[in-house]
């Protein structure tokens, strides 16, 4: 049985399989040849964009993490 | 004949010529002894009296002569010393003023140190309330702006907020 790779997707909403195909095939570029398996997780307070766990490997594109690298800026 | 008349005269009044030259010659030896034992001794006491006033008086004409000497002389030093007093009274004066200069000079430099003391500190503690301001204002700011994302963020923009970031990590 071949071990399938887990990337955890988390959004703020749901999104269309439309996005969903877009964002595992970015996904599926960076793991050529490997399989893929995603877990999607709904949570509103990133507020908005896309986290995405791969690994030890952090992908952040939440609002949320942008608020704070604003917030950050002020200092 | 004039003896005569004369001795009838001593007859009336009760005298004989005897009696009469009699109390003459006692008359002179009275004088005699007066003027030996009275007169010349008295009159030997006013010179002496007079001797003693006239020394007394000259001592106290020396005396006053000497009281007004040393007067002039007091005077002369009472002056000297009112001069001297003038002189040191001027010069306490001026140190005086030299001391109050110094003291004013020392006590505006200290508080010109104080001063700037108090305007470092007063800047240091204006910075710190500026950045405090600062990062109270960020935090509210991005409260409030966390808040309105929350609320306002469709799913039109977060489709096309997703898709630049993925057009960003694919770069």
């Amino acid at each position: 049985m071949v071990k399938k790779h887990l990337i955890k997707i988390v959004v703020s909403q749901e999104i269309g399989s439309t996005l969903q195909k877009k964002v595992e095939a970015f996904l599926q570029k960076k793991h050529a040849g490997v399989e893929l398996d995603f877990e999607y997780e709904v949570d509103s307070s990133i507020l908005g964009g896309l986290l995405i766990i791969d690994g030890d490997q952090y992908y952040d594109g939440t609002l949320k993490n942008q608020l704070i690298k604003v917030r950050k800026s002020f200092k | 004949m004039l003896l005569a008349e004369k001795s009838n005269v001593f007859e009336q009044l009760g005298l004989t010529w005897q009696e009469v030259i009699f109390h003459a010659i006692s008359l002179c030896l009275l004088a005699v002894v007066l003027w030996y034992l009275l007169y010349k001794p008295v009159k030997k006491m006013i010179q002496e009296r007079k001797t003693k006033i006239q020394e007394v008086f000259e001592k106290n004409q020396k005396l006053q002569q000497e009281a007004n000497s040393s007067k002039r002389e007091y005077e002369q030093l009472l002056m000297q010393a009112r001069e001297e007093a003038t002189i040191v009274a001027q010069e306490a004066t001026a140190k005086a003023q030299e001391s109050v200069k110094s003291i004013l000079e020392e006590a505006e430099k200290k508080a010109e140190a104080i001063v700037g003391v108090a305007h470092k500190e007063t800047v240091v503690e204006f910075t710190r309330m500026q950045n405090e301001f600062k990062e109270k204002a960020a935090d509210i700011i991005i409260d409030i702006a966390s808040k309105i994302v929350e609320r306002e963020v469709n799913e039109k923009d977060n489709k096309k907020f997703i898709e630049e970031c993925l057009k960003e990590w694919d770069k």
